[in-house]
């Protein structure tokens, strides 16, 4: 069920906030509060598939077992328990998403057929087993009393975040889900105008952008050779698609959440107006940072043994990250490629010279577009044609509508010339142009919503803002498209 | 080096201002949803609701292309033709209702539309046999149609048969999404700026883009045939029989570039044929002449045959028949 759905958010939301504010409000009772959120959030898993919700369920209850095994462990044994769990957490996560790589790379390497199990994707495996893995690690660590089998169902299977996070430790979310809060308006209110900003970002642009970036990148895989603009266009639209998309779902976690009186953990903090690749992931998927961080990075070694074994831990950090994202190379090259930017970015400071920011940014973000297309395309021969665009080697299309207008044009520079295929358009070029001001130059949604004096939260147009803000995302739900972080 | 995302605290407001807040948000919301709803209704970008047609305002409709499954059954039952032109956008922007309203001496529209499946095709047939007094039609027959659309098809004919659920989600969606707001803005610019439409009355596809043909151009994938577009394609020919409807048909063109696999194409127009020989009627062939194929003038892009080319197969068809002039009144 998506978040941008008529039944979600006409038939779900409705049903499940009047269940929760009758037992949490109207009979005061904390607990039957959780049942319901529980119950409507195992409803929102299984109304993907039956499986989805079979294989969360037993992953929880083998985790909890582990748990209960850690629990009774001393110190020698609970390493072994610890390893144990987290092998089967990675083997659960290899068969179900990576065992096809695995078939398919062997298969390249030894020339030899390994049949591959074509196993569906379950929903969100990679959230839930990431922080499952996580809640092992730190139970082992801290030895935290054993969680109620109730509050860690609960944890996972919540619905705001359930889906594509944020990434949580059941830790720092557990006193708000003991505790849970009554409806209030003073959480409510926040709430909705978080809901309303994340489905104006999904629903109105990251939705429009779909299709062109689709239909661009689809050409792209069947061998087109795009133009200077067509390639540049087509690659921004799939930058800011996915920074939409992805930070339109966070927000409408958040505002989810915040309905119901808990407060998620930024995710998303204008990270295309950073000025450096290290600032880069300080704003993107920072929830995803601090455990790649926390149980990549440190464990590596991070930043103790040199700056050589800096750069390695950096590279093999995000390239790991990059294959979490999704069972193919091509995210790894992505998550490779942003190590080295990232290594680049460390040995720079060492320099000791800092650029101008203007010239900081611009370096930042170009970076960040070419990475782009790592992630996007799936072969390279794709993405070679994408950066020999970018780059102006395949020269520069036009419409054929464009063709007389700008003749004169064509016979000074060279290279301009006329094609039907896949190019943007002027409307198409003006919606990626709103997009680029609204992700470069406006406050991000925690800055208007939840800082504190945010400024959507000062005075009555604030409100009313968010609630134009709203029509237009729900005018734009009769077709939704699925996140794109559902299928990671 | 990676950032610590913290947890903001619950609320920064306080509760009597954000339950005032709350209902100025409710209040805007229902508000501009009212505002936008009424602009597309006045606007009425797709002609779903019949409003007033003013020049220089609406008058001109910009969403023929996209909305012509649903605004072209509605049309063949207002018009009332009695020739059709049926297909897919070869046959709505190569063949033109004026040259068979010509040919046969009756009034004509071109019920072909963007994308359509044979399925689909049978489905518009079957509607527009019950809402005019159809006599003649013809079917430009594009292998690409064959591609099977039987859910497309299922979705034709809801709207054909006005299921109220099918009608209440197309209300919604062209009256009150976002969709049809930005319909409505441009159509209001494109009146102003005195734009032609893509189609025109007839629902003929006219203003449509010239694309230069590239023969090096990647070739399209040929998809089989399916099973359920030969079978769309024997019910269309058993309607005509059954309606008495002189039903002409023919095999399309297109440019070399587009990459049509001539031998998979030849097999299918012979399955196609032995199903009209059984029901009495013939295809012709407009499609395997090389040298036609290969002259970039006679297509405005690789797969579209240009209106002058459809001309002459219309004349064709149309051949050896003593049909033009007859009563247009009827």
């Amino acid at each position: 069920m998506l978040f941008s759905s008529f039944s979600f958010l006409f038939v779900f939301l409705p049903l499940t906030l009047a269940a929760y504010w009758l037992v949490r409000n109207r009979f005061d009772s904390i607990s039957a509060g959780q049942s319901v959120i529980l119950m409507a959030s195992l409803v929102f898993m299984a109304a993907s598939t039956w499986l989805d919700l079979a294989l969360l369920l037993t992953s929880l209850a083998v985790n909890w077992l582990f748990l209960n095994g850690l629990a009774r462990s001393e110190n020698g044994r609970r390493k072994a328990v610890l390893a144990i769990a987290v092998t089967f957490n990675l083997g659960f996560i290899g068969v179900f998403k990576y065992a096809d790589l695995f078939a398919d790379t062997l298969s390249n390497v030894m020339t030899v057929a390994v049949p591959e199990p074509d196993l569906p994707l379950p929903l969100a495996i990679s959230f839930y087993t990431f922080q499952l893995i996580a809640l092992l690690v730190e139970n082992a660590r801290h030895r935290w009393p054993m969680p109620q089998a109730k509050m860690m169902a609960l944890f996972f299977s919540f619905f705001p975040h359930l889906l594509a996070g944020p990434l949580l430790w059941f830790h720092e979310i557990r006193p708000q889900l003991e505790r849970l809060r009554p409806l209030a308006t003073e959480t409510f209110f926040p709430g909705m105008m978080m809901l309303s900003i994340g489905l104006f970002k999904k629903a109105v642009l990251a939705d429009s952008l779909a299709p062109l970036a689709n239909s661009y990148f689809s050409g792209l895989e069947k061998g087109a050779l795009p133009g200077l603009i067509d390639a540049w266009a087509g690659t921004l639209s799939y930058t800011f698609q996915i920074y939409f998309d992805f930070s339109g779902y966070s927000d409408m976690a958040v505002g989810l959440a915040l309905l119901f009186g808990v407060s998620l953990p930024v995710n998303f903090y204008s990270p295309y107006k950073a000025a450096s690749i290290i600032d880069f992931w300080r704003r993107w998927h920072m929830t995803l940072s601090r455990f790649l961080r926390e149980y990549l990075y440190f464990p590596l070694g991070g930043n103790r043994r040199g700056t050589v074994r800096r750069w390695i831990n950096l590279m093999l950090t995000m390239t790991i990250g990059g294959l979490w994202h999704g069972a193919s190379w091509n995210f790894a090259l992505w998550g490779g490629a942003h190590g080295l930017m990232l290594a680049i970015n460390h040995a720079w400071r060492g320099v000791g010279f800092a650029l101008p920011r203007p010239l900081a940014w611009a370096f930042a973000f170009t970076g960040v577009v070419f990475c782009w297309v790592l992630f996007r395309t799936h072969t390279l021969a794709a993405a070679s044609a994408n950066f020999a665009g970018m780059l102006g080697i395949n020269g520069i299309a036009i419409p054929p509508s464009y063709a007389a207008a700008l003749a004169k044009l064509m016979t000074v520079i060279p290279g301009i010339y006329v094609s039907g295929a896949g190019v943007f358009r002027p409307p198409d070029l003006i919606l990626l142009a709103i997009c680029g001001v609204i992700s470069l130059a406006m406050p991000n949604s925690e800055q208007l919503v939840r800082d504190r004096d945010g400024l959507l939260l000062r005075s009555w147009p604030g409100p009313a803002f968010c609630g134009v803000l709203a029509t237009l995302g729900l005018m734009s739900i009769f077709h939704p498209v699925s996140f794109i972080y559902f299928r990671f | 080096m990676f950032a610590t995302a913290s947890i903001p605290e619950l609320t920064t407001v306080r509760p009597a201002t954000a339950s005032r807040y709350l209902a100025i948000w409710a209040l805007t919301l229902l508000l501009s949803w009212l505002v936008f709803a009424g602009f597309i209704a006045v606007v009425d970008p797709y002609d779903f609701l019949g409003s007033p047609r003013i020049t220089g305002f609406n008058a001109s409709k910009y969403e023929m292309s996209e909305f012509g499954r649903i605004a072209k059954l509605r049309e063949v039952g207002r018009q009332k033709p009695q020739a059709l032109i049926l297909g897919d956008s070869q046959a709505e922007g190569g063949l033109r209702s004026s040259t068979l309203a010509e040919l046969t001496g009756e009034r004509a529209y071109n019920l072909g539309f963007l994308g359509a499946r044979i399925e689909e095709t049978k489905v518009a047939f079957g509607h527009a046999l019950q809402v005019a007094p159809v006599r003649t039609a013809v079917l430009a027959l594009d292998y690409v149609a064959f591609e099977g659309g039987v859910d497309r098809a299922k979705l034709l004919q809801a709207r054909a048969d006005h299921a109220p659920w099918r009608e209440l989600r197309d209300f919604a969606e062209f009256t009150l999404s976002m969709k049809a707001l930005v319909a409505a803005g441009r159509a209001v610019l494109f009146n102003h700026l005195n734009t032609p439409p893509s189609h025109d009355y007839e629902g003929d596809w006219v203003n449509h883009e010239n694309i230069p043909i590239n023969d090096n151009a990647t070739p399209v994938e040929n998809k089989p045939p399916a099973d359920s577009a030969y079978a769309a394609f024997d019910k269309i020919c058993a309607l005509a029989r059954e309606h008495h409807v002189d039903l002409r048909m023919f095999a399309t063109p297109v440019h070399r570039s587009f990459g049509q696999d001539m031998a998979s194409r030849a097999i299918w127009l012979r399955r196609l044929r032995a199903i009209a020989a059984q029901n009495g009627l013939k295809i012709a062939d407009e499609g395997s002449d090389a040298a036609f194929n290969a002259d970039k003038r006679n297509f405005f892009d690789r797969g579209h045959f240009v209106a002058t080319a459809g001309d002459a197969m219309l004349k064709r068809l149309f051949a050896n028949s003593d049909r033009a002039g007859g009563d247009k009144t009827r």
